[in-house]
């Protein structure tokens, strides 16, 4: 369970977030909605390590883990996907997902080096779980080829596959519709409610494609100018007039 | 005293190369490893110059200019742009291919002897200020190179070229949406760069051997004060040069004659930890 | 199938390796391949700094010359056995590496390849002046030779040899490491660090194992230098070796296990081949790195992967 008290980030004279209050509990998806620079994205780099809050602390199971890196916080289970899907290009499909296990993997420089038996089996298991996961998202077939050559909501697969491979258990993802049409939405998002449920994965959905977050969110938080202003279930938040207001004063403004 | 000028006479030079350096980062994001072979080449250029007009200041030094200033551009134009990568490490290379063969070539083509600019190119003789003798190589540098600097600032700020070459340094795309044209602005930022090299090779030798080698060490104190001041910025650059030969010069006195080019490596460093972006530059977040 | 062909392979370069001396005895031919050897060793040395990893480095010939001199002054100074010169080699130019290595902390691209410029440059400067030990811009000559006890290795064809032994040892290791978690972190940290560092990877961690590593390979290359020609001296360990160490690199292929090996290969033959053109030499040298940039940046092991790759849709 993912808490932020009183997290607040400011950037010199930008507040970017003030005072959130939140919570991600439970297996299944929560969104995150907000005009453009509410502070959604900067929210997903604080939880995640890119960033430590000037202010408040964020807590993992009741434990201060506010300032943690990034890839520390992996180990912990965090983990996240980007606004860009940043895959490794140079790198193929089924080396990208092997890389996501590296928190899972144990071996250090002496044992790969050497090869020890140890390693050698780990590698195989490790290579097993890749595919599995591969096949889950259906990308098995592409498997051995190289990064950059997938299509753009092939790219956002990986990128769900590779987050899925280090084991989290809190999932933070960061407009995973964008650039995609109904279909391919639909397609991933029925994916990632799917493997919530199964992995017991809490997600946080930070999305501006209204029909995703309405439709498979279980609770939905709103920002707006760093703040929360809101939080409720979909049917509460569609008829908030401070959400609706948030968004039509953007749009006049 | 007399440090205090040779270290600005000095830092001028510095200053010549690090805004070459700066413009052309700026500009083509490319770090040119062979800046110092330009400033080498103009030492030749001009030596050649005056082996064919003699010591005529206003022919020799506006020639060394613009040799080396359309070489380099030529350059750009045809070798740096040409290299496919986006790889930072194959356009490096390129670079330190082409210093490579501008080295050999300048060997070749005008010996391996050291060679040095007549005193008499100087006009004028030995002023005295404040109880120092100063000659005449060594005020005319610094009156030169302030000159050039001011002029390149008067172009940079106050022409609408040099505005447009400030804003492709900026952002490539918006300079084109603005129908500037972007591949000539490179271009022509390669051949300023060229033609400060060019007279600053000129310029240097009151305190250096023109030589084929002479472009190693300046390129990289060259590159020192670019980074001390703030890699890209022109007026960084300037101060980046003068500092950096002050304190080389009046460093330079207190330790062992050998070890003197390890203070520009020492400043490089300490300004990479300390403040990367230099005295004038801007501080880059990585964006996420 | 690929890991088969890729210990075929491995098979039929050991071989060459051990019988193409015994054929051609030619002591000039030999002095290539040994030199050629080391450079596989360098050269591997910067691809895991570079190729896998990344990170610019443009003073590999530093840590060459910390590894040489080391060896070369303990054996010199104190009748040491090889194994303690080469053990000092690496444990120095390893502690060096770990202490550039956190410039690269900091330091992106550009910046960094300057710095490690620096460091090569520096490292030169300083056997230049420090003659009491490294006896200056003469360097030491006369090195005892070296060897295991009463063992010792002299003749050009056991250099060969041991040469050969240690690089192959060294890419066996590296093609381990390559393929293991280690590699793949490495190669995350090259194509995005941010992304990286979402998959537990510490950057600072695996850079600073890169410059490590690759500061050791140099390390061990610049003892076998020393006691190849029992002698050391700082002109072998200027800005030239360090940019023929990034040439030969990205000419073999960066980023492959086999890059280093054609690049050594195809560089030292190929000067050799120049040498005709005498003073010309290091000229077209110039020329043909420009060349190699604008035509071919990806290197052979490149352009390989690319036909194998058109081959595999073909079939």
């Amino acid at each position: 369970m993912i808490e932020l008290e009183g997290v607040s980030m400011y950037f010199g004279g930008i507040h970017a977030l003030e005072d959130v209050n939140l919570k991600l509990e439970g297996a299944g998806i929560q969104g995150l909605i907000g005009p453009n620079g509410s502070g959604k994205s900067t929210l997903i780099n604080v939880v995640t390590g890119y960033y430590k809050p000037t202010k408040g602390k964020v807590l993992l199971n009741g434990r201060e883990i506010s300032g943690l890196s990034p890839y520390d916080l992996v180990r912990l289970g965090i983990t996240r996907t980007f606004q860009n899907p940043r895959i490794f290009n140079g790198l193929s499909v089924f080396e990208n997902v092997m890389v996501g296990q590296h928190p899972l993997l144990k071996s250090g420089f002496w044992a790969s080096a050497l090869k020890r038996r140890f390693t050698r089996a780990e590698e195989r298991a490790a290579r097993e779980e890749a595919m599995k996961l591969l096949h889950l998202v259906g990308l098995h077939d592409k498997a051995h080829l190289q990064g950059s050559s997938l299509a753009y909501g092939e790219l956002r697969t990986l990128e769900l596959a590779r987050a899925l491979a280090s084991n989290a258990s809190v999932l933070l993802l960061d407009e995973p519709a964008a650039g995609m049409n109904d279909t391919e939405t639909v397609m991933l998002m029925s994916l990632v409610k799917q493997v919530a449920g199964d992995r017991h994965i809490s997600v946080l959905l930070v999305e501006h494609n209204m029909t995703a977050v309405m439709n498979y969110s279980r609770t939905i938080s709103v920002l707006d100018e760093g703040k929360k202003i809101a939080e409720g279930v979909p049917e509460e938040i569609k008829n908030d007039c401070r959400v609706i207001e948030s968004y039509m004063g953007r749009r006049n403004k | 005293m007399t440090y205090i000028l040779l270290g600005l006479t000095i830092g001028a030079i510095y200053a010549l190369i690090a805004i070459g350096f700066s413009l052309i980062f700026e500009t083509v994001k490319l770090l040119h490893f062979a800046q110092g072979e330009l400033l080498m080449l103009g030492g030749f250029v001009a030596l050649t110059l005056i082996g064919l007009f003699g010591l005529n200041p206003i022919i020799v030094g506006l020639g060394t200019m613009a040799a080396v200033g359309f070489f380099a551009a030529f350059l750009q134009r045809v070798v740096y742009q040409s290299v496919p990568s986006h790889l930072i490490a194959v356009r490096i290379m390129a670079t330190l291919g082409v210093a490579i063969f501008l080295r050999n070539a300048a060997s070749l083509t005008w010996g391996a002897k050291a060679r040095t600019i007549p005193e008499a190119f100087f006009p004028g003789g030995p002023i005295a200020v404040a109880g120092l003798i100063i000659r005449p190589g060594y005020y005319w540098t610094l009156i030169v190179s302030i000159a050039v600097m001011a002029l390149l600032l008067w172009f940079l700020y106050r022409t609408k070229i040099g505005l447009a070459t400030r804003t492709v340094a900026y952002r490539a795309d918006i300079a084109e949406m603005m129908g500037v044209n972007p591949v000539l602005l490179c271009t022509l930022s390669f051949g300023i760069a060229g033609a400060l090299a060019g007279i600053s090779g000129l310029l240097v030798s009151p305190q250096t051997f023109v030589h084929f080698n002479m472009g190693i060490a300046l390129n990289q104190k060259g590159f020192t004060a670019a980074v001390l001041g703030g890699l890209g910025s022109i007026p960084g650059g300037i101060i980046g040069g003068f500092v950096l030969g002050l304190i080389e010069t009046i460093g330079g006195s207190l330790i062992p004659s050998g070890y003197q080019d390890v203070i520009s490596f020492v400043i490089l460093v300490l300004v990479l930890f300390i403040r990367p972006q230099g005295l004038m530059g801007q501080v880059q977040r990585e964006k996420l | 199938m690929k890991e088969t062909r890729n210990r075929f392979v491995f098979l039929a370069a050991v071989i060459l390796v051990a019988v193409v001396p015994l054929i051609w005895d030619n002591y000039y031919f030999l002095s290539v391949l040994s030199t050629t050897g080391l450079y596989i060793i360098l050269v591997t040395g910067l691809n895991v700094l570079l190729g896998y990893t990344g990170l610019v480095s443009l003073g590999q010939a530093g840590f060459y010359a910390i590894g040489a001199y080391a060896s070369g002054i303990l054996v010199a100074k104190t009748g040491a056995p090889f194994v303690l010169g080469l053990l000092l080699a690496m444990l120095l130019s390893g502690v060096i590496g770990l202490i550039i290595g956190l410039s690269s902390v900091r330091l992106r691209g550009g910046y960094l390849a300057m710095v490690t410029l620096g460091f090569g440059t520096v490292v030169q400067i300083i056997m230049i002046n420090w003659d009491d030990l490294t006896g200056g811009a003469e360097g030491i000559w006369g090195i005892p030779p070296v060897g295991f006890g009463p063992l010792k290795i002299v003749t050009p064809l056991a250099w060969y040899y041991t040469i050969f032994i240690i690089a192959g040892l060294i890419v066996l290791l590296t093609y381990s490491l390559e393929r293991s978690r280690i590699g793949r972190a490495w190669m995350a940290l090259r194509e995005d660090v941010a992304a990286a560092q979402m998959m537990g990877i510490n950057p600072v961690h695996y850079r600073l194992l890169a410059f490590v590593v690759s500061a050791v390979y140099s390390g061990i290359a610049g003892a076998l230098f020393t006691h190849l020609n029992g002698s050391v001296f700082p002109d072998a360990f200027g800005l030239q070796t360090s940019i023929m160490i990034l040439m030969m690199l990205i000419l073999g292929g960066s980023g492959h296990i086999l890059g280093p090996i054609m690049g050594a290969a195809i560089v030292n033959v190929g000067f050799e081949i120049l040498r005709p053109f005498g003073n010309y030499q290091s000229l077209v040298f110039g020329f043909l790195i420009v060349l190699m940039a604008v035509f071919m940046p990806q290197g052979f092991m490149g352009l390989w992967r690319r036909l194998a790759a058109l081959w595999g849709e073909a079939i």
